[in-house]
């Protein structure tokens, strides 16, 4: 057993040996849109004798090393932060107890910038659900986001180069930069406390739940907007047709049916089934 | 008048633009898309646009991308792709 002295200052992570200031400067070379045009020139020699691919997964694995070197950097600076002081739980008591002024905030850090950001950002927050999820909760959500967009550079990194292009690789490098970002991983822990139910209209909830994937279903949609269209004029017979389709009461206006069939659309906006079967249907009632 | 749509936040980039130009059919051309709580909000109205003609690109930092050949930037704002806000620029085609 080793004893840790009372008085030692214990760091919780190594000191880095690559330093973020050097893994950006390494980056000198390979800035956007430097990069794209690179990429796409037919002569390797404009990428240091690399292929297309190679380039690719150069500036790739470049960028995602100066955004770990960063990342690490951040991450240790808000432990040491949450170790060091109490001012970002005595800044989330004083908030919760009702007082809204936080704007020394920007002053003392990632941590307590955040936490400020998301009370100001969130009326409803609930103070129960942040004090079960702590700090580990907080850095471990924002690790698993980061996970997550890495394996999405990782997949991508298994296809060629014309299908994960440089603008790809880079917007999922984006998204794995913003991925280390207490705000929203303190969000993404307290979505389903603050948001709002009203606000989610049938086809989010929806599409959150069923709508992995999204169909091509641009043609049925026009078909069935172009019917709707012709439906226009003095008589109401064809707009009731279509709107008996949807369930709706006879007697609407056309611009009273583009907002209500377009209300029932949206309830499976990622499906075609739905528009085909009604499209089919409008078109064969309409037909004398 | 224009509408505003919601768009889950697990959408891909191509899942999305896809979804766009469906609605587009219905709803008219898109003029604006921003990130609100944890859905992305597409703002259309007026005129309804070719088919496939819409194109999505992720913006680098600040920066729109250049417009692809023979397409025109119609917006930038921010959207939800893959769990992810990021910034977004629309291009029309033709």
């Amino acid at each position: 057993m080793v004893p840790l002295s009372g008085c030692a200052t214990l760091r919780s992570a190594q000191r880095p040996v690559l330093l973020a200031e050097d893994m950006k400067a390494a980056l000198a070379d390979y800035k956007w849109p430097d990069i794209q045009r690179k990429f796409y020139s037919s002569n390797d020699a404009d990428r240091h004798g690399l292929t297309r691919r190679q380039y690719r997964d150069e500036v790739i694995w470049l960028y995602m090393r100066a955004i770990d070197s960063n990342y690490a950097q951040f991450r240790s600076s808000v432990e040491s932060e949450s170790r060091g002081s109490d001012f970002a739980f005595d800044l989330v008591l004083a908030a919760l107890a009702g007082i809204t002024s936080v704007a020394e905030a920007d002053e003392v850090g990632p941590f307590a910038a955040a936490i400020a950001t998301m009370i100001g950002a969130k009326g409803s927050f609930d103070k129960n659900l942040f004090f079960d999820k702590t700090l580990s909760a907080v850095l471990t959500a924002m690790d698993e986001e980061r996970a997550k967009r890495r394996l999405v550079i990782d997949q991508g990194m298994q296809n060629d180069e014309k299908n994960y292009s440089i603008v790809r690789a880079m917007a999922d490098l984006t998204a794995y930069q913003e991925a280390g970002n207490l705000s929203d991983a303190i969000s993404n822990l307290t979505t389903e406390a603050v948001i709002n139910k009203r606000d989610a209209v049938a086809r989010l909830e929806n599409a959150a739940a069923t709508c992995d994937s999204v169909e091509d279903m641009q043609q049925v949609t026009a078909d069935l907007r172009q019917l709707l269209d012709a439906t226009d004029g003095a008589d109401n017979t064809k707009r009731d047709i279509f709107a008996a389709a949807f369930g709706l009461p006879a007697g609407l206006d056309k611009t009273q049916l583009v907002q209500l069939v377009g209300r029932e659309l949206n309830k499976d906006y990622c499906k075609a089934s739905l528009r085909v079967t009604k499209a089919a249907e409008i078109r064969a009632a309409l037909t004398p | 008048m224009p509408d505003e749509l919601k768009y889950h936040s697990r959408h891909s980039l191509g899942e999305l633009e896809l979804g766009l130009r469906n609605d587009e059919q219905w709803w008219g051309a898109l003029t604006a898309v921003e990130v609100l709580e944890n859905y992305t909000l597409a703002t259309m109205g007026g005129p309804r646009p070719a088919l496939n003609s819409l194109l999505l690109l992720p913006m680098i930092a600040d920066q729109a991308p250049p417009a692809p050949s023979g397409a025109e930037l119609i917006c930038k704002g921010k959207a939800y792709v893959s769990g992810t806000a990021i910034g977004v620029a629309a291009f029309r085609l033709g």
